[in-house]
């Protein structure tokens, strides 16, 4: 059978009006719990796995795959209105979406991630569909080397994420890494800096901190300053992206869409790496980078078309590999298993129609969730209206609930106050706190894959250099590493000249 | 967007229910939710066997029986906050064979002296594969490269259920193997496929799409019979370490449901009824068998007596 049939088949089992009502019932699911910070999408499907018991496999996979990639729809509202990264793959949102916001551009920022996620969900879906086997190969390329050298590449990317210092990234990043050891040791279990704390031996949970650090910290920075209020004076007209900031950011949509696809085949955090990836990309490329961090409309649509993008190819390892990459993708595996279907490299030859019905419903869900999210940019950027004084108290409510509903203890709500008051002394000294989350997410991975590529081989280091694709991803953090150092050289010497 | 709220509510509802718990009567329980808590992610076969359990006993026992993932440290974490819960009931615990381990590895001083087992619901089937085009053909050839010593191997985690079949082999070798750790049995058995280790061990059904497909290569199951899966007949580990034989039921790995100890015995003799007849049920003798996971169905003190002896070998 060729694609085209192929597909087309996938497209009769996702047009039955069931399967329809389940994809739908996913996006917009997904939507609001990427809206609300803290609940993510691994929780819910959690909660909804016992009802797909009784359905039929392929509904139950669409519903479920609607409320991840719904999510990552959802998961940016919060971040561009409040600072409250809703997920972890909008983090990066917050940089330049929040300062949007401020400058009365809110519903711009949100025109353009919605848009933006609708175009680089849908060319994941068609990636998906043609390279899918493809790409499978291409994972199965990646061991412990090329993930600790891509791991190391994405360290390197925090130098581009510091608003102003670049000293003060770099400290930020060494502390953000320190933190990430916080934990059992990977290899032989031993409990590192865990003060006697039980707590403490699965290490900082990287949402709590980050609700924390940006959204309580954003809190305690406004009600210190009253005035600031005024600045949330916001335009209702020119909600829409105009042609003008089409013309910006097309670029930045495309490249941001196809990082975020190839990362996101790597299991393991591809949608955090290729969100902070594509944003320091767009920042190295643009010819104004000062305005990056002020509200620059690449640095929103890059970073949440990335993670669009690496929501739905991060499939691709599950259908063909049978390797959940992340936390969601884990329980639409357990949905799977529980109807006795084992993903792996059999899929597509046993259950075709499972295959490409939910390859199928995806198309339709990306251009459901654009339908359902143009219209509520409306409704959101009205909320900000609302009198800071009574927003602030409903948003600590919200971020108490979420920083609970993460592991269902009080531990983590601590945890959060701490690292709000910690953002709000970043703040207070100008550090940049995202540099700081993204050691603290890469940290763990790095230092596991460097000690499983050193087992294996035996303690030699040469390993990252005989393998052409770590020895390319090496040659690149290199790269990256040298240009501010070029740059400043140049600079003195036009300045001598 | 309702769901966020029933953790609150759940909390209240407890709060509320507590003065009334100590003077209800003991023949009306259970009365609210309770709740299994799962010490590894989403996805994973304690998680599964959860919430296989929280469906069937659920339904037998009248309330709802939701599932709380608490990851981190084997589950030793999840293990010492259930610990700290009232004794009442309304929190039970998965216990896997990993638990074992934690008076060896420190990770907590909890063992089967502070829970009883409901019941053992899943055993598994420890297998070792190498890559189907691995020079290493056969159970006898793995075995003799154990006793070299110079065979790198992966499993789910240091000190969890992969690991210690690994180790217990290798003892009774007198062999070695670098341990490499990642991050589940479906991963594990990957590496081994994509040759960044020589052996893997992990669950035959999670290393089985790989099997199948040609990837991986079984060789030995840590058993004392040998398996017949289709065409391929997998030989025991007692046929290459004679030594063995008979000492491998504390090493086999299992997937129970434990209690903290201190319960009222009728509590407990009702969640045993309600495990039994999950057990019974359909759906989970369908799903063992698609799985190939081994039912156990070994309850209360039969149950305890395996939990004691593994934690002794």
């Amino acid at each position: 059978m060729g694609f085209f049939e192929n597909l087309a088949g996938g497209f009769v089992v996702a047009l039955s009006a069931s399967n329809l009502f389940y994809c739908a019932l996913g996006a917009i699911l997904g939507t609001a719990i990427g809206v609300l910070p803290g609940l993510g999408p691994p929780a819910t499907i959690a909660l909804l796995l016992p009802v797909t018991f009784r359905m039929e496999p392929v509904s139950a996979v669409i519903m479920l795959a609607g409320i991840f990639y719904g999510a990552m729809y959802g998961g940016s509202t919060t971040s561009i209105l409040l600072n409250i990264p809703g997920e972890a793959a909008s983090v990066v949102t917050c940089l330049d979406g929040y300062k949007m916001a401020r400058n009365g551009q809110a519903g711009k920022a949100l025109g353009i991630s919605a848009i933006g996620s609708f175009i680089a969900g849908t060319l994941g879906v068609l990636g998906v569909s043609v390279m899918a086997p493809t790409l499978a190969s291409f994972a199965l390329k990646f061991g412990p080397p090329e993930y600790c050298c891509l791991v190391f590449l994405g360290l390197m990317m925090a130098i581009y994420l510091s608003e102003e210092s670049v000293l003060k990234g770099l400290m930020m990043g060494v502390l953000g890494l320190l933190l990430g050891t916080v934990g059992l040791d990977p290899v032989d279990g031993t409990p590192r800096f865990t003060m006697g704390f039980n707590r403490l031996m699965d290490g900082v949970d990287f949402v709590v901190m980050a609700m924390g650090l940006f959204g309580i910290a954003e809190i305690l920075c406004n009600l210190e300053t009253p005035e600031n209020r005024e600045v949330f004076k916001t335009a209702l007209k020119g909600l829409l992206p105009t042609l003008q900031d089409w013309r910006l950011c097309w670029a930045s949509v495309l490249r941001g869409s196809i990082l975020g696809f190839f990362i996101g085949v790597l299991p393991g955090g591809g949608a955090i790496i290729s969100s902070f990836a594509a944003y320091a990309v767009e920042k190295r490329l643009s010819r104004h980078p000062e305005r990056f961090g002020r509200g620059a409309i690449e640095g929103v649509a890059a970073p949440e078309a990335a993670n669009n993008a690496a929501s739905t190819s991060s499939f691709i390892p599950l259908l063909t590999l049978g390797i959940p990459g992340n936390a969601s993708i884990a329980m639409i595996f357990v949905a799977l298993m529980i109807h006795g279907i084992r993903p792996g490299p059999l899929l597509l030859q046993e259950h075709p129609n499972l295959f490409w019905g939910v390859i199928a419903s995806m198309y339709i869900g990306n251009a459901l969730l654009l339908a359902l999210n143009l219209p509520l940019i409306n409704f959101w950027v009205r909320m900000l209206k609302v009198p800071y004084r009574y927003l602030a108290v409903v948003v600590v409510v919200v971020c108490v609930i979420g920083a609970y509903s993460v592991n269902n203890s009080a531990w983590d709500v601590g945890m959060m106050v701490f690292f709000g008051i910690f953002g709000y002394l970043l703040r207070k000294f100008a550090f940049p706190a995202s540099p700081f989350i993204l050691a603290m997410i890469l940290g763990p991975m790095l230092e596991k894959t460097l000690q499983q590529s050193l087992i294996a081989s035996g303690g030699n280091f040469m390993t990252f250099l005989n393998r052409p694709i770590s020895a390319a991803l090496l040659l690149a953090a290199g790269l990256l590493m040298l240009t501010p150092l070029v740059k400043a050289i140049w600079k003195k010497q036009k300045k001598s000249v | 967007m309702k769901r966020k709220w029933i953790p609150v509510i759940t909390l209240t509802l407890f709060m509320i229910s507590m003065p009334l718990a100590a003077t209800a009567a003991e023949e009306k329980w259970p009365t609210r939710p309770i709740t299994i808590t799962i010490g590894f992610s989403p996805g994973g076969g304690m998680d599964m066997m959860g919430r296989l359990l929280s469906e069937g006993m659920g339904k037998s026992l009248g309330v709802a029986m939701p599932v709380v993932n608490m990851v981190g440290a084997n589950s030793a974490i999840a293990m010492d906050h259930v610990n700290k819960q009232p004794r009442d009931g309304y929190n039970l615990f998965g216990i896997s064979s990993a638990v074992s381990t934690f008076p060896a590895t420190g990770l907590s001083k909890l063992t089967y002296k502070d829970f009883g087992m409901v019941g053992i619901m899943f055993g598994n089937l420890a297998t070792f594969c190498v890559a189907y085009d691995s020079p290493i053909k056969n159970g006898k050839e793995l075995v003799e490269r154990l006793k070299k010593g110079d065979l790198t191997g992966s499993n789910s985690g240091i000190g969890g259920m992969w690991h210690v079949p690994q180790l217990i082999v290798a003892n009774a070798l007198g062999g070695k193997f670098k341990a490499v750790p990642y991050t589940g049995g479906p991963t594990s058995a990957l590496a081994a496929a994509k040759k960044e280790v020589d052996f893997s061990t992990s669950d035959l059904s999670e290393a089985l799409t790989f099997i199948k497909s040609k990837m991986l290569r079984p060789l030995i199951v840590f058993d004392d019979k040998p398996y017949v899966l289709d065409d391929i007949t997998i030989p025991p580990i007692t046929d290459f370490v004679p030594t063995m034989k008979g000492k491998i039921a504390g090493g086999l790995g299992w997937r129970a449901l434990g209690y903290p100890r201190g319960i009222p015995q009728d509590r407990v003799n009702k969640l045993i009824a309600a495990f039994k007849s999950t057990m019974a049920s359909g759906t989970v003798k369908e799903f063992a068998k698609k799985n190939l996971l081994p039912l156990v169905d070994a309850t209360g003190a039969e149950a305890d007596k395996i939990f004691e002896a593994a934690t002794q070998t």
